[in-house]
């Protein structure tokens, strides 16, 4: 390394200087030893001189200073070991409690779904007046909705949820496996607009050729079930019996329902009377909730009209965004839980810094020595701080070694990006 | 600016340079040796004088020696001319009352 050769060259150096002083006052009268202390005391603190100009040498070398410091922090660890594995164990907690609440909040309302244009996207419900009870709605709805709201760009009925929608999955050469299937409208995708990643979506009636049955994979079904085979596409499969042809496999992270491990196309009906179902649209831009609300409320007493044996009472609508949606009532909780580990990471800071203080205290003496040998306070307090550091970088990794919480959602979420820097550059 | 203006003489190393400064300014600048070499590395870095490890003919031994680079001649001109300038003033202030 270049910084070593310079060490090297500046020690060679302040040596030289050192020797041609000692040499000089031998000349005028002085024996060996006394001509090297004399020119030892005029040259000064030799070690301190070094450092100063060390610290001429710019930015890199005082990274590397303080490099050093913490390695030295590392080889007087063994002594007082009482206070560290205290600290560590403190930092630890706190540190992997509030890590594991950021996932989860991160997992849950950063990044809820993998949805371009998530704020676009609307889920509709019914509701009756005056009665708490949400209404889902009937197949025959959706023609209702694509055709009579302007605000809507593009409309798919889905299944409230894909519990109770589950399905016996058989395929030649595999073994049956039980799972969770969606039946949904074949805008579905396009509405959430995404794409499979293998294969092809569901035709669109009246634009695509007609075909057969068909299904679309979901990454995890396809990967553990179907080892991620691409020749699937194209390949007939059985669900409760029924033949199926598999005509693509959506890409990863795609949950949505919840659980659902594949999709099939919704059975058209015309009754009315049949509500399971909710739509997902997506909104056309420039297009307000008041608006929305308004165009859903004629459309319903469109309906109440033609239909008042379906529709009896007053339909309100109950439009709610897809990420509000997603995350539920939870937000308010989460927050406060996030709060409180935050606060819970301060108080084991503190803790640990009382710790250290404790320490320090003691140390007086240490740190007494240390100065008289010409230590500036800034260099014992990186000193110190490189003890500190370590602490905190063990603690870290004693999060890492414990289980990892399991994050409802399916997704692991990184770790936040300061604290991987950190933890890299510490370990280095 | 008494580094800048020494190596203005020819190229010399650290000791030398703590020498030259003791004697010519007849003992009264005494500076602690140690506190001219982070000078000297940092006149380096801001380049105006540049290092070279070489032979001392009359020590026999290999010195690190400095001298002037152009960047340096004109900073010591500079620094020269600053001198003079707070010289002047200190003597304007110190100078004796004039006589009525």
């Amino acid at each position: 390394m270049r910084w070593r050769r310079r060490n090297e060259d500046l020690d060679r150096e302040l040596e030289a200087h050192l020797e041609l002083e000692a040499e000089e006052r031998e000349e005028s009268g002085l024996t060996s030893d006394e001509a090297r202390y004399a020119a030892r005391r005029a040259f000064g603190n030799v070690m301190s001189v070094k450092e100063e100009t060390r610290r001429t040498w710019g930015w890199m070398q005082r990274l590397d200073s303080i490099g050093r410091d913490l390695r030295f922090a590392l080889r007087t660890f063994r002594r007082g070991t009482g206070v560290y594995i205290s600290s560590i164990v403190v930092l630890a907690v706190g540190i992997g409690l509030t890590t594991a609440m950021f996932s989860l909040v991160h997992a849950v309302f950063l990044q809820p779904l993998p949805f371009p244009n998530q704020d676009a996207l609307q889920v509709i419900w019914k509701a009756q007046p005056g009665n708490e009870r949400l209404v889902e709605l009937a197949y025959p709805e959706l023609a209702d909705l694509a055709e009579n709201v302007e605000a809507f760009e593009s409309v798919a009925l889905m299944p409230t949820t894909a519990y109770g929608n589950c399905r016996v999955v058989q395929s030649v050469g595999l073994e049956p496996a039980t799972v969770d299937t969606a039946p949904v409208s074949s805008d579905f995708f396009r509405t959430l607009g995404v794409r499979p990643q293998l294969g092809r979506d569901f035709p669109r009636p009246g634009i695509d050729p007609e075909q057969g049955p068909a299904v679309i994979l979901s990454d995890a079904l396809w990967r553990e079930h179907f080892g991620g085979d691409p020749s699937v596409v194209g390949q007939p499969i059985q669900l409760d019996g029924s033949n199926y042809e598999v005509i693509g496999v959506m890409g990863p992270q795609i949950d949505f329902p919840r659980e659902a491990k594949l999709w099939l196309p919704l059975r058209r009906s015309a009754n009315r009377a049949s509500t399971w179902l909710q739509a997902i649209v997506r909104v056309k831009p420039g297009y307000s909730e008041t608006q929305i609300r308004t165009e859903l409320r004629s459309l319903f007493q469109r309906q109440e009209q033609e239909y008042p044996q379906f529709y009896p009472k007053t339909q309100l609508p109950v439009v709610t965004g897809l990420p509000a949606y997603w995350t539920g009532s939870t937000r308010l909780q989460l927050s406060l839980s996030l709060g409180a580990s935050f606060l819970l990471l301060i108080a084991a800071c503190l803790t640990a810094a009382n710790l250290f203080l404790s320490r320090a205290l003691a140390r007086k003496q240490e740190i007494a020595t240390r100065t008289a040998l010409g230590a500036s306070p800034r260099q014992i307090f990186s000193q110190s701080l490189g003890r500190w550091s370590n602490c905190w970088s063990s603690g870290l990794r004693v999060k890492f070694r414990a289980s990892p919480m399991q994050v409802s959602g399916s997704r692991r979420s990184s770790l936040p990006f300061p604290r991987r820097c950190l933890r890299l550059w510490l370990a280095r | 600016m008494l580094v800048l203006r020494t190596l203005l003489f020819g190229p010399a190393h650290g000791h030398g340079i703590a020498k030259h400064i003791q004697r010519t300014s007849e003992d009264v600048l005494q500076v602690e040796h140690g506190s001219l070499y982070p000078a000297l590395h940092r006149l380096e870095r801001q380049g105006w004088i540049a290092s070279k490890w070489e032979l001392a003919k009359d020590r026999n031994r290999e010195l690190k020696f400095y001298r002037l680079t152009a960047a340096g001649r004109k900073q010591l001109v500079a620094e020269e001319s600053k001198w003079q300038e707070v010289t002047r003033a200190i003597g304007l202030v110190m100078a004796p009352p004039k006589e009525s």
